[in-house]
Order: structure tokens, then C-alpha cells, then sequence
């Protein structure tokens, strides 16, 4: 969730990456605009991933299309690109449990 | 020159007539044929017999010249024999005595030697372009064994209009020996034999049979071969010490101009859009682009601060960290264990901890502690791999700097052998942008595969490139194989020419407006050796900047290959190095950083 104020100050949504990577380019535009990123861990939602356009890799365009916004989301945030500010360096740079190296 | 016009064959040339100027007697014509060597172009050599002495040299065949003249002639006779009217070269190669593959190859080189010392007449240059533009029909009429191919070759070289070209070795006929090349020429052409013009530049040859085929004629001889018109590279001076100044300017500087003359003739046929310079290969090269200005004619050009190792880096990531292994402790017998890390700009753990692995300082690596070494490393990947993410990003920071969007013709400029700065930067690439990478290296792989050395030795190297992504400057084609292994046998002498070693970079690190590259921190920048190659730097601008000149009085460039042979000559004929350089030039900043670190 973000405050509609702060939302409206980056100026919302990309819509150069109309299907992926949207909500993250969001979320670094809203870091640089001076904000954090707070994790809730108790709260759940649920999102039916792909469901309504279906998933990326079941075609060659749409793999296609995902790798030009993933390659999009780096160029517009270089010093992003392999480098979270807020990652323990001491934990896995590709783990999703938050393992110890 | 130009001498005098006669039209038909009733009209006799006369000599005390005024010549007109070539571009008048064009438009006076329906079409036009041009001779082609001593009307269009003329040779910057005084004879043929130069061409071959220059071949002989470069494949190392001290017979090669008188062979070739024979397999001339012999080639000749066996045309008379045959009752054909005209010889090809590859009749010529065909009736040397030597092998085969050797053939093919000098055969090519001959062909592209002679391409090289070809320099247009301006006169009949203009006029033909002259012709072209009014739309008239314009041929070249040539009595050659080099075929359609080079003439055609010739004239987009030196941004002639194409035209349609009669070759006699290709025809089997001729224009000055039975003149029945006209025949076929204005058989194509379909116009009145008396409206077409023939300018050619031998008068008892193409322009006597040319007015007796009943075309106007027009003698004009392409000035002749002047050694002076070339740009000459000054001989290596007599065998005593070679200061670092003199090294500069006799071999580093005409090896420089050489390969960028090379690199500037492959952009334009591999319609090359960007070329990379390596710090490592294009210090040199770069200061030269950026002092002479115009000097060459290159598209967009950039130095990047990367090196096979930096690029290596950004290409590793948790995933295939174990792959890269062998090239992690490639080359480190004799290192102490912590240089193996200090090498990749990676900070060693401390001595104690080291020594818990059995790695300690008083150790020298060698085969018996690979297994130790390869343990250890894995087990501190997490720590490499921020060296590397940081390399990887600052690429990307780099690549968005220069602005080159994805599928853009790129050339990633070299020195080393095997195109492993090419590997390793493509490797690096996946994923972040996808170029079409060409590679020009100053030197290619010699027959009998790869040498030993460089980061690549011992591991698993990428896959090999195939030829059509990588070409080199002194490669197997274009001189003995030989030359090729003794340029990769003295590599570290050859990097020390086109850079100083305290580039030696082996890391990157993104910057607001790209990124800069991490230099080796274990050279001395100061010191005798910085001022070594800083003297051998100076002396290479010097003779670059004496290069410039040389053109800016209207001198033509020299074959690039023979532009950069004092290298070769300095390689063939050993001349001591001075006490600053020579241990630079036999030094590898990979391997032998331990003489170093002491």
C-alpha cells in the first residue's frame, strides 16, 4: 500500500512497462523519491498470478516481451541493477528464506 | 598526363594538339571506358617483382620472388599451350612449387597487397566520377590476372561509383594485346563504337587497340609508382640498446598506426557501427584517435575500462561459480595463496584464516594445493561475488553511458590471440544487452592451436569464436605462422607497446557518467618502470604525430601490414631492451604478480 500523496508524487505507475516489473520500478522510484519500502509480514493477500493474460513463458513473444522490461527496469535504475541497499550482505543474494551464506 | 583525343580510327592522334582536360572529353562521348592500373590507379611500388619481395618476407619464403616470377612465366606458357588468351593468378599459383595451403593463402595475400598499394589517379578519378554523375555509362577495361573482384574491390575502396568491369583474366581476352576486350565491351555497352570513349594509359597497348576497335581515344597515364607518395615507417635503428623512447617511436607507434589503419578499412566492410577499445589493448590507440582527429575515419569509438578479468567477473554469479573456477586459479602456480584474490581486487581473509585451510602465506601455490585452492574459493564465492555484482552493474552503468541499444553492430578491439577478451565480455553481456560483437585482435592463433598463458590457461575456456566474430590483424592468412607464435610468445611485449601496465584493470566500478575501471593496485604508477612507459608512450605519439604530418603533405599510408612490421623485425632480430624495460616486456600482471608482491 502507498499514500495516494506519494504515489501522485512519482507521478504513479511506468506505463513503458505496461505487464511486469511495474510495481517494482514503483517501488525504487518511491526509494529514491527518499521512502522505504516496509515489508508487512502479516499481512496476506492473494494474487492469482497471470491468471487474466496467462503466464509469461508459455510463449516465445511474451518471453520476449518480459525480457525488454526486465532489460527496461535496469535501465531505468542502473544502480539498482544487482545491488538492494536494504539486503543483508550476509544473507543469500538469490534466496527467498532469507538463508545465511 | 594526359596527351590528345583522336575520335575513330580515320582521326590520327596529334601530338602537337591541346589536350583537353579529361572531364571536357568525357562529356563529348556516349560512354566511357577506363584503363585501369596506370589510368585509374597506380601502384606505390617501382615493379611487380616489389610486390613479391614484400610476400616472400611476410611468409617467410626467401625464394618467393624469383618462384613467382617463374610460375609467371611458366603460367604463360602453358596459357599458349592451351591456346587461351590470358592467365589467372590462380593459373600463376597453380605453377608454384609450394604446397597447396600456402598457395591459397599467399594467393589471398598477393591479391589484398596489391589492393593496398593501389592509389587513385586524381585526374581520371575525377573524370570518372565526373562521367557517372551525367549519367553516361561507364566501364573499366582491364588487363589484369587479379580479376573482376579486385577491380571492383578497388574502385568501392577508394569510393568510386561501380561500374561495369571487363577483366581479361576473366574474359579471356585482352585490350592491349588483340584489343578484343573492346569488342565485348561494346557489345554490352550496345552504342555506336565511334561514341565511346577509351581512356587508357599505355600508347602503343589499350590505346592502339582501342582507335583500331574505331572508339575515341585518350592517353592518360596515372602518375607512376613513387616510393616517395608512401607515408615510410623509419627502419629500426642498428642493434644496440633500444631505449624506451625508441621503442615507442620505431615500433609502437607503427604498430599502432598499422592496426588502426586495419581496424578502419575492417569497420567499413563490417559495417561496425561502434568500436570498444579495452584499456588494456587501446590506451595507445585511443590517445591517437583523440590527438589526430579525422586521422581515421571510425564510427562512434569509446575506451572501456574493462580486461578479460573484469569482464570474466561480471559474468560470474552464484550459479555458475563453480564453472569459473578453473579460471580463478588459472596461472597461480607460484603465487602466494592470498594473490589469487588480490589479482580479482577481492579482499583476502586474514592470514590466520587462510592458514586454516592450509593456505597460508608461506605457502606457494602448485598442482598439489589446486584441490585446497578450489575449496577454499568456493567456500568464500559469496565474498567474490560482490566483486563481481559490482562489476556486472557498473558494465550496465557503462553500456547505458555510451548509449548502445541492443542488436547494434559493435567491434571489441584486442591484442590477445585467442579472443578471450571477446569471450568473456560477451559472456558478460548476457543478459544485460545483446550486441552484434565482431573482434579485431592484433593478432590471431597460428596453426597448432593456442598458446600456453594468459587467464584462460589451465581452465576451461569459453567456446572458441568462430571466424566469422573474430578477425586479426597479423593472423595465419596474412603472414607465416611462424610470426603469428612469436608475437604470441612475446604477448607481454606487445601489451607493453599499446598500453602501460599500471592499466592493468581488473575491476569496475560504476561512476554518475558510466564507469571507471579498478587498476591492479599492486604496479607501481610512479617509479622507473612508470617512466619507462611513459618515455615508450611519448615516443609512439612522436612517430604518430610525425605519421600525420607525413599524410597532411598528401604522402599515402603504407599497407598497414607493413606499417607495423618493425615489430616483427624487432621480434626476428632481438635488440636489447633497456634495464627500466626489460622486465616490463616479459611480464604478466596475471602470473607473475609474486616476483612482484616479493
Amino acid at each position: 500500500m502507498v499514500e495516494r500523496r506519494k504515489f501522485d508524487a512519482i507521478r504513479g505507475f511506468d506505463l513503458g512497462l505496461p505487464v511486469a516489473y511495474n510495481d517494482v520500478d514503483l517501488c525504487m522510484r518511491l526509494y529514491k523519491a527518499g521512502y522505504y519500502n516496509v515489508m508487512c509480514q502479516a499481512a496476506e493477500l492473494i494474487h492469482h498470478e497471470s491468471i487474466s493474460r496467462g503466464l509469461d513463458f508459455v510463449s516465445p513473444e511474451k518471453m520476449a516481451r518480459l525480457e525488454r522490461e526486465r532489460i527496461g527496469l535496469y535501465d531505468r535504475h542502473p544502480d539498482l541493477f544487482l545491488h538492494d541497499p536494504f539486503n543483508n550482505p550476509n544473507l543469500h543474494p538469490n534466496g527467498t528464506n532469507f538463508e545465511i551464506v | 598526363m594526359t596527351d590528345s583525343l583522336s575520335r575513330g580510327p580515320t582521326v590520327a592522334i596529334t601530338a602537337a594538339s591541346s589536350p583537353p582536360s579529361l572531364r571536357d572529353a568525357v562529356m563529348a562521348a556516349a560512354a566511357v571506358s577506363f584503363g585501369f592500373h596506370g589510368t585509374l590507379f597506380h601502384r606505390t611500388v617501382a615493379t611487380p617483382g616489389a610486390v613479391f619481395d614484400i610476400l616472400g618476407r611476410r611468409f617467410g619464403l626467401p625464394k618467393f620472388a624469383q618462384q613467382r616470377a617463374a610460375a609467371g612465366v611458366d603460367a604463360r606458357d602453358r596459357m599458349r599451350l592451351a591456346g587461351r588468351r590470358e592467365v589467372t593468378l590462380a593459373d600463376i599459383y597453380d605453377a608454384l612449387p609450394i604446397e597447396s595451403a600456402l598457395a591459397r593463402a599467399v594467393m589471398a595475400a598477393e591479391i589484398a597487397l596489391e589492393l593496398d598499394l593501389l592509389r587513385p589517379d586524381a585526374e581520371a578519378s575525377d573524370a570518372f566520377r565526373h562521367a557517372h554523375a551525367r549519367g553516361l555509362p561507364v566501364l573499366v577495361v582491364a588487363d589484369t590476372h587479379l580479376g573482376r573482384t579486385f577491380v571492383r574491390e578497388a574502385l568501392s575502396r577508394h569510393g568510386l561509383p561501380s561500374a561495369a568491369v571487363f577483366v581479361s583474366s576473366d574474359c579471356n581476352l585482352t585490350a592491349a594485346g588483340s584489343g578484343d576486350l573492346f569488342d565485348l565491351a561494346i557489345d554490352y555497352l550496345d552504342t555506336p563504337r565511334d561514341r565511346v570513349l577509351h581512356i587508357g594509359g599505355d600508347l602503343a597497348g589499350d590505346v592502339a587497340q582501342a582507335r583500331a576497335k574505331g572508339l575515341m581515344v585518350l592517353h592518360h597515364s596515372a602518375s607512376s609508382g613513387d616510393e616517395d607518395d608512401i607515408a615510410r615507417v623509419v627502419p629500426l635503428p642498428p642493434p644496440d640498446t633500444l631505449s624506451a623512447r625508441d621503442l615507442g617511436y620505431h615500433v609502437a607507434g607503427p604498430a599502432a598506426v598499422g592496426f588502426l589503419n586495419w581496424i578502419e578499412r575492417r569497420v567499413r566492410k563490417d559495417g561496425i557501427g561502434h568500436v570498444l577499445f579495452p584499456v588494456a589493448a587501446g590506451h595507445l590507440l585511443d590517445r591517437a584517435l583523440k590527438n589526430y582527429p579525422g586521422l581515421w575515419a571510425l564510427p562512434g569509438h569509446s575506451l572501456i575500462p574493462g580486461s578479460e578479468v573484469a569482464f570474466r567477473l561480471a559474468a560470474m554469479d552464484d550459479q555458475n561459480f563453480r564453472e569459473h573456477l578453473p579460471f580463478l586459479i588459472s596461472g597461480s602456480n607460484g603465487l602466494r595463496p592470498f594473490e589469487v584474490l588480490e589479482r580479482i581486487g577481492v579482499p583476502a581473509p586474514a592470514p590466520e584464516i587462510m592458514a586454516r585451510y592450509g593456505l597460508g602465506d608461506e605457502s606457494r601455490l602448485s598442482p598439489a594445493l589446486h584441490s585446497r585452492l578450489r575449496g577454499f574459493l568456493f567456500e568464500y564465492r559469496f565474498e567474490i561475488l560482490k566483486v563481481c555484482r559490482r562489476n556486472r552493474r557498473a558494465l550496465l552503468s557503462h553500456l547505458r553511458h555510451l548509449g548502445l541499444e541492443p542488436g547494434r553492430c559493435v567491434a571489441l578491439v584486442d591484442l590477445s590471440w585467442d579472443g578471450a577478451v571477446q569471450e568473456s565480455f560477451e559472456a558478460a553481456l548476457r543478459g544485460l544487452v545483446t550486441l552484434s560483437l565482431q573482434g579485431y585482435s592484433f593478432f590471431g592463433p597460428a596453426e597448432g592451436g593456442p598458446a600456453e598463458g594468459g587467464p584462460a590457461e589451465g581452465g576451461e575456456g569459453p567456446q572458441r569464436l568462430s571466424p566469422q566474430q573474430r578477425s586479426a590483424f597479423f593472423d595465419a592468412d596474412n603472414v607465416a605462422p611462424a610470426i603469428v607464435r612469436r608475437l604470441q610468445s612475446n604477448r607481454s611485449l606487445v601489451r607493453l607497446l599499446f598500453s602501460p601496465l599500471q592499466n592493468a584493470i581488473i575491476g569496475l566500478e560504476p561512476t554518475p557518467d558510466g564507469a571507471r575501471g579498478l587498476q591492479d593496485e599492486r604496479w607501481d604508477a610512479e617509479g622507473d618502470h612508470a617512466q619507462a612507459t611513459a618515455a615508450l608512450m611519448d615516443g609512439a605519439m612522436a612517430f604518430i604525430g610525425d605519421h600525420a604530418a607525413a599524410l597532411a603533405q598528401g604522402r599515402a599510408p603504407a599497407p598497414a601490414l607493413e606499417t607495423a612490421w618493425p615489430l616483427v623485425d624487432l621480434l626476428n632480430r632481438p635488440v636489447p631492451l633497456s634495464d627500466a624495460l626489460r622486465p616490463l616486456a616479459n611480464l604478466d600482471p596475471w602470473t607473475d604478480s609474486a616476483r612482484r608482491a616479493g
